[in-house]
Parts: structure tokens; sequence; C-alpha cells
């Protein structure tokens, strides 16, 4: 569904990654893990077509990203964003109803607009009774929960999500993932997540990508590439796996 | 629903409010004779009041305002800035050094205008020179030209203030606080504000996601470099009409904008629409007032603006929190 070939990203000075080829299919769940500044969100942008000059190593079914206007790969590859202007003076539901203007035909789109589409999107994240609310006025669980319901309304084939778990409590950190893990499981859908918290990825995601130092990776099922030895050279401190009724836990020693 | 009731409200209270301000005047007329010189031209004074006099006058200020209130509108989009205002780029400041300077020199009032809309056009290609490079540009770097730009500015009008004659003094202020009395091109003025207001319509639901940052709205779909652009001349060419038409008017940019959103008016689609309707509804007011409260002496419009815009903000302000 995505894939790029001999992806190189770097800063002045730094590799963030070097040759990297990856190719993500309809209904896998990818966590994309790594040390602050390892280039995780610059991956991620560089998979929704945000990097234009990595755009052309980024392929969407037949062609590279840069082939495609604006509005179809919106249609197509949905991005979470790690951080996101605060600046919107309208309700959560006004604000989820944007996640619809990638599919709007008129000039207008308010007859574009599937009411039940976006209260059921709402609904999913817990935010049904908060829906009038202006959005400047949420917490930052909240909010983030009104991002990733935007984010479902906008019905991508392909969610890039950037630490989606951020600001989240215990339960709704579970239930996004379950959410997104549906997605791609019962509907086909492509789930690429840059996660922090080693809890949940064995559970939730069936891939992983390790970005090292250097520009190095390494990638493969979740269950093959998550393990002691890669966790600790990729995080530099000791770590002990314990096997729970729920999948492998890593404990930092 | 409601806000598009409000919208309709808006578009009836137009033409009353284009009526009441017909109707007051240093001279009095009655409803009655006002409705029937409206309904019927023919060649008696009352017509010629009514037509030739407040018609134009009225006309003029329901377009400067209605620019001002699109401009201010566009550039709190593009800049999402809460205080930007149609003069923050320096578009207004290169007006009004061009139409003082050629006060300065004794020129008439067709060569002031033509002054004032080329210095609000070199000031618009200064700006964007100055802060579009390569295909990008940087929204902070845009800011801060204009900014710079509108105080070097400044700077240049004090200076032909300094310069200028004890006689031409008056009129040079009342040009820099808004004059509406020496409005003409009224007609273009009008047929640009129609013009941009449909076009700025059309980019509704795209100014409602740029409102959430540039990475963000490219995630939606939206080209932004392009639709900035475009925002960005709209509202420039918006506020050098309103300028040349009706100089310096301050406060309606600012203040129409951020009434309706406090009103609970978010959706570009219907706030761009009711703002140039509020906009142009209340500088024709405001003007009506300037024209009539001190007869026959007029105030200069942008004073009444201000008079009456800063009560109803801090209100709103003050009911909100």
């Amino acid at each position: 569904m995505l894939r790029c070939t001999n992806l190189s990203l770097s800063y002045p000075g730094k590799t963030l990654c070097d040759n990297l080829s990856l190719e993500i299919a309809a209904g896998q769940s990818w966590a994309i893990i790594g040390k602050n500044g390892s280039g995780k969100t610059t991956l991620l942008h560089a998979l929704g077509g945000l990097n234009a000059a990595a755009s052309r190593q980024v392929f969407f079914r037949e062609n590279n990203l840069g082939a495609y206007s604006r509005k179809t790969l919106a249609k197509n590859i949905g991005v979470l964003l790690q951080q996101e202007d605060a600046n919107y003076w309208g309700s959560v539901r006004d604000y989820v109803m944007l996640g619809r203007y990638p599919h709007q035909r008129s000039i207008f789109g308010w007859q574009n607009q599937n009411l039940q589409l976006v209260e059921d999107a709402i609904s999913r994240v817990g935010l049904t009774a908060l829906a009038s609310r202006a959005m400047h006025t949420l917490s930052g669980g909240e909010g983030q929960r009104a991002r990733i319901a935007l984010l479902l309304y906008q019905q991508p084939q392909i969610f890039l999500l950037d630490e989606p778990l951020q600001h989240l409590d215990l339960q709704y950190q579970q239930q996004t993932l379950k959410i997104f893990t549906e997605l791609a499981q019962v509907e086909k859908r492509a789930v690429v997540m840059v996660l922090h918290d080693l809890m949940w990825i064995p559970r939730y995601c069936d891939h992983a990508l390790l970005l090292y130092e250097g520009g190095h990776f390494i990638l493969g099922p979740t269950a093959e590439v998550l393990n002691v030895e890669n966790l600790e050279n990729l995080y530099k401190c000791r770590l002990k796996a314990v096997e729970s009724d729920f999948g492998r836990i890593f404990l930092p020693c | 629903m409601r806000r598009s009731l409000l919208l309709g409200f808006l578009i009836l209270l137009a033409p009353a409010i284009f009526f009441v301000s017909v109707l007051f005047g240093s001279v009095d007329l009655s409803a009655g004779q006002v409705f029937d010189a409206l309904l019927s031209r023919s060649n008696d004074i009352t017509s010629d009041i009514v037509w030739k006099l407040r018609v134009p006058r009225v006309l003029a200020a329901f377009g400067c305002g209605g620019l001002l209130a699109l401009a201010g509108t566009l550039l709190q989009v593009l800049l999402r800035n809460p205080l930007a205002d149609p003069y923050i780029l320096g578009v207004s400041g290169g007006a009004a050094l061009g139409a003082l300077s050629a006060m300065l020199f004794g020129l008439g009032m067709v060569n002031v205008n033509l002054a004032a809309l080329c210095g609000a056009l070199i000031a618009i290609a200064a700006v964007f020179g100055l802060s579009f490079r390569a295909g990008d540009w940087n929204l902070f770097c845009l800011l801060l030209c204009g900014v710079v730009l509108a105080s070097g500015f400044g700077a240049l009008i004090s200076l032909v203030l300094v310069l200028a004659p004890q006689a031409n003094l008056k009129g040079m202020l009342f040009w820099l606080m808004g004059d509406l009395s020496q409005a003409d091109q009224t007609t273009p003025a009008l047929i640009l504000l129609a013009v941009l207001t449909v076009a700025s319509l059309l980019f509704g639901g795209t100014l409602n996601i740029l409102g959430l940052g540039d990475t963000k709205a490219k995630t939606l779909g939206v080209a932004v470099i392009p639709t900035q652009l475009a925002i960005f001349f709209a509202a420039s060419i918006a506020t050098a009409a309103a300028v040349v038409l009706g100089g310096t008017v301050g406060f309606v940019g600012l203040i129409v904008p951020h009434l309706l959103r406090l009103l609970g008016i978010t959706d570009h689609r219907l706030l761009i629409p009711m703002a140039v309707l509020v906009g142009g509804g209340f500088l024709a007011i405001s003007d009506t007032f300037a024209r009539t409260f001190w007869a026959p002496l007029q105030l200069p419009v942008g004073i009444v603006t201000a008079l009456f815009g800063v009560p109803v903000m801090l209100f709103l302000l003050s009911r909100k929190r």
C-alpha cells in the first residue's frame, strides 16, 4: 500500500535514516520507535508526503507521492501530527467536520457532510458529551481525542500517527490502540504509529521499525525485532523482558 | 441553523441601514420624501440631495467598511494572529504616504487618490518581494517585514506632516483619520468588494483548514502556499481600495471579525459574508453619525468607529470571560 525504497533522511551534520526500504501492506499496524531526535517524526512526515524532497522515494500504490495532488493524498493518507496549532475558534463537532475537506467536491461542502459519521467518530473517542464545547477549552487529552476523531472522519486508507497516545490516560490509550488495530485488522487499513511506550507494542502492532543513531535501523515482525538486545542497543540502558498473559513486557533495570 | 438565520437577518438589515443612513443629513428630509426620491429619480432638490450626495456617500461607506472587514478577516487567518488588521502589512502606510505627498504638492483629489493607490501597490510589492523567496515564504518574516515597512512609512508620514503648510494640515489629518467626504470611485470599489467576497467565499472551507496551521492543512489536502498567496493579494488589494476610498479608517478591520467570532461565527463560509455586511453597515452608520452629530461640522469617521467599537468589543469580551 505504502512503500519507500532507499529512502535517506538527514539534517545538516546528522543522518536520520540511511537507505531505508519499507513496505507497509493493508491490514498491518507498524510501530516506529527510537530515541528522542532519532528522526521518527521526520520519517513519518516523509511517508505522509509532507517532505517534498523525499516524496519521490515514497510510493503509494504505483506512483510516488509527488505525482499525487494534495487532495488525493489526503483522501488516502491521514496524518496525526505531534503538535498542532491550538488556534481553533470553533466547537469540537465543527473541528471534526474539517476531516471531510479532502472528500468535498462542491465549493461549500455542507451537503457532503455525513453527520452520522461525525457523531460516530466523536463517540468512538468518547467526546459525545463535549461535542458542542469550544476546542480551545478542552484539556490536553480531550484535545488529542478530538484530533483522533477528525482523523477517523477523514477515513484515509493509511493512518500515520505521531505519538497518538500523548496526553491520554490509560483507558484512552488502550481505547485508541484498539480503534486503530481494528481499522487495520477488520477494515484492512494500514496504521503506522510513533510510540514510546513499549508496553503496548507487542499487543497492538504486528510490525516494528527501530531507528538507531547514525541512520541505522532494524525492521520486521514485532515478535522478531522487539527483543532485549535490540532495545538495549536502541535506548542505551539495561532492560529485562517479562512474559505476561498479554505478551512480553520490557522493564528498565 | 441559528448562524444561517443570523446571516439572513444581516442581509435584511443592510437595506434598512442604507435607508436610515440616507434619511439623516444636514438637511431634514422625511422618510416619505427619501422613499419617494429613492423610487423615482426626478430633478427636484430632494432627489439631488438623495441621489447625488447621500446615496454615493453611504455606498462609499459600505464599500470601504466591507473591504476593511474582509481584509481583516483574511489577514487574521493568513497570519494566524488575532491582532492582525488590514493595516498591519504597511499597505495603508504606503497609501497614506502617497496621498499626503500629493496633498503636500497641492495636487487635486483625483491625483491624491492615484498617489494613494500607487503608494499602496508599492507597499504590497515591497512586502511581498522581501518575504517571498524561491517559491516559499515565512509568515513571521511577512509579518515583520510589514510591521517594519509600516513603521518606516509612519516616520515618512510624520515628516510630510511637519513639512506641510498650515493650510493643508487639516485635510491631511482628516485623510489619516478616515474621511469619506471626498470619496469617489465608489462603483469600482463596490465591484471589487463583490468580486473579492465571492472569491473568498469559494475559499471559505479552505480558510477553515488553514487556521489549523500549515502542516495540518497540507495533511487535509490544502495547497498551502498558493492559498496563502491568494489571501495575501486579496487582503492587500481590498485594503488598498478601502484606503483610497476613505483614508485610513481605523478599527473596522480589527473589530468586526472578532465581534463575529465572539458571537460564535467561526466557519469562514458564514464569517466572510457576515463580516462584509457588518463592516459595511457599521461604517455606514458611523459615517452617518460623523456627518450629522456635529453638523455642519463633519467628524473624521475613524473617530466614530473607535468610539462605537471600543465599548461594544469590551462588553462582549467581558461577557465571554
